[in-house]
């Protein structure tokens, strides 16, 4: 599903990524964990194209990331978005519905935004939602696309324990899907992940949860 | 739906209301004057005299509101989630343009169409005119909407487009000026024809002879043969090849930095 082979990447003569290899299986869940400025948004960015990959490889659904015909199967929710202030939580994501492959469609809206709990305050202008409001608008974005392949950079960062916990269960409902999310939180991770990609001075090594975890308890690790 | 959401965004922040009552006060301020010009061109003189005010107002608030309006797409993370979907930094770059350009186009038109109403009472109404004056200002706008979209593009925050903006703006005012007054002395009859390719480069030159001549207040008849050399085309084909230079260069300069660099 997601394949990542040779992947370095640099600012100026600082090596962020070195010769990164990562493979995220169909429906894996797989967590990026790694100390402030690992490079795990680097790592994503450069995944995604919008960073420009100088050395090594990505593939997105079988499909090489240098090509535009992976963005069907792939939904990218950034870390600190803030979408449009001014536009109610409607007319956003009426108008992120716009880039879906099959376009605006107000009976999945709806929906979308019931799942996320935001049905009531749809008609609300975004500059006052509160930061777990805004977090569910974005997961909401990406529910409506429905991607095989979700991404998420630090979903539930700055939000406190209740937006947390409202963030996991929507992501929990996400079954046959493949994603990857970025973390610092072990409890979330132990929750939602099967695996997690642990980046340290730009290399990457995968584990599973249990063994993770454990090499993080005996010492091995630190995040 | 750009059109659409980049309306809705403009018309509920302040930055185009704020730019549209500074437009209109200073607008009321030159018709008033303009009672005491004579009636013979008066109608003339008084477009003239709104050009000349907006020619300090519309680059500076072009600038700003197009550029905002990419970076705030930037920091919003908006830009990010578009481009992991079907755009790519070319079709934003494209759909954006129009967007902004028909909302600040649009409003500006409504808005002398508004203040058409109090002229035809201060002096008598000449429709072609009014529609040569229209042009002007809207190319006005398209040129430095569309300088304001690459200066977007080509910045990374709010602080750094501020000043990027404010020495463009004067750049374009008064530097460019100098250079030109300073060049202007040494230039002779064989260098005139490449000193004017330069000269009429910049918008505000052109865009002001285009309508000096389309009001009827420059005749092309009775230049000196130095000017008469530097005049080797027609003021309205000017307007179009400047028209077209400063639409073309900014785009694909926009999306050349682009590709060079990250989208953060």
């Amino acid at each position: 599903m997601i394949v990542v082979e040779g992947l370095s990447q640099s600012y100026g003569k600082k090596q962020i990524l070195a010769e990164v290899n990562l493979v995220v299986d169909k429906h894996e869940r797989c967590a990026l964990v790694g100390k402030n400025g690992a490079g795990k948004s680097t790592l994503i960015h450069s995944m995604l194209g919008l960073l420009p990959v100088k050395k090594g490889s990505v593939v997105l659904n079988g499909i090489p990331v240098r090509k535009e015909q992976w963005k069907p199967f792939v939904s990218y929710l950034p870390e600190k978005f803030t979408l449009y202030p001014l536009l109610t939580g409607w007319e956003n994501i009426e108008f992120f519905a716009s880039f879906a492959e099959n376009g605006i469609d107000e009976c999945k809206i709806e929906k979308t935004l019931k799942d996320v709990r935001l049905w009531d305050d749809r008609h609300a202008r975004v500059k006052s939602y509160s930061k777990g409001m805004l977090q569910r608008l974005g997961l909401a974005i990406m529910l409506y696309y429905d991607s095989e392949i979700q991404i998420l950079d630090e979903p539930t960062s700055g939000l406190d324990p209740i937006g947390r916990r409202e963030i996991l269960s929507i992501l929990q409902t996400l079954t046959n899907k493949t994603i990857l999310f970025s973390s610092h939180h072990m409890e979330e991770i132990q929750q939602i992940c099967t695996h997690v990609a642990y980046l340290e001075d730009g290399f990457i090594t995968k584990y599973t949860v249990e063994d993770f975890l454990s090499k993080l308890e005996e010492g091995e690790i630190v995040s | 739906m750009y059109i659409l959401k980049e309306w809705k965004e403009e018309s509920r922040g302040v930055g185009i209301w704020i730019a549209l009552a500074i437009s209109c006060v200073a607008s009321m301020f030159i018709l008033v004057q303009s009672r005491s010009f004579p009636s013979e061109q008066g109608f003339e003189a008084m477009l003239l005299s709104l050009y000349e005010m907006n020619l300090y107002l519309i680059p500076l608030l072009s600038l700003f509101i197009s550029s905002l309006s990419i970076v705030s797409e930037k920091e919003q993370k908006t830009l990010m989630i578009f481009l992991t979907k079907k755009e790519s930094y070319r079709s934003f770059l494209l759909r954006k343009s129009i967007a902004v350009q028909t909302v600040l186009i649009g409003i500006f038109i409504v808005w002398n169409f508004v203040l058409a109403l109090p002229m035809k009472f201060i002096q008598p109404f000449h429709l072609k005119s009014f529609l040569a004056y229209l042009l002007a200002i809207v190319v006005l706008l398209f040129i430095f909407n569309q300088i304001g979209i690459f200066l977007g593009s080509f910045c990374k925050n709010r602080l750094q487009l501020t000043g990027i903006v404010i020495f463009s703006w004067f750049g374009f005012l008064y530097l460019l000026d100098l250079v030109f007054l300073y060049l202007l002395p040494s230039e002779t009859k064989n260098t005139i024809e490449f000193f004017s390719a330069f000269y009429f480069l910049d918008p505000l030159h052109t865009i002001y002879f285009y309508l000096e001549n389309a009001l009827g207040l420059l005749s092309l008849d009775h230049l000196s043969k130095i000017v008469q050399q530097m005049v080797w085309m027609s003021p309205t084909y000017y307007l179009f090849i400047i028209l077209l230079i400063w639409t073309v260069i900014p785009f694909e300069l926009a999306v050349w930095f682009n590709r060079k660099g990250e989208v953060e």
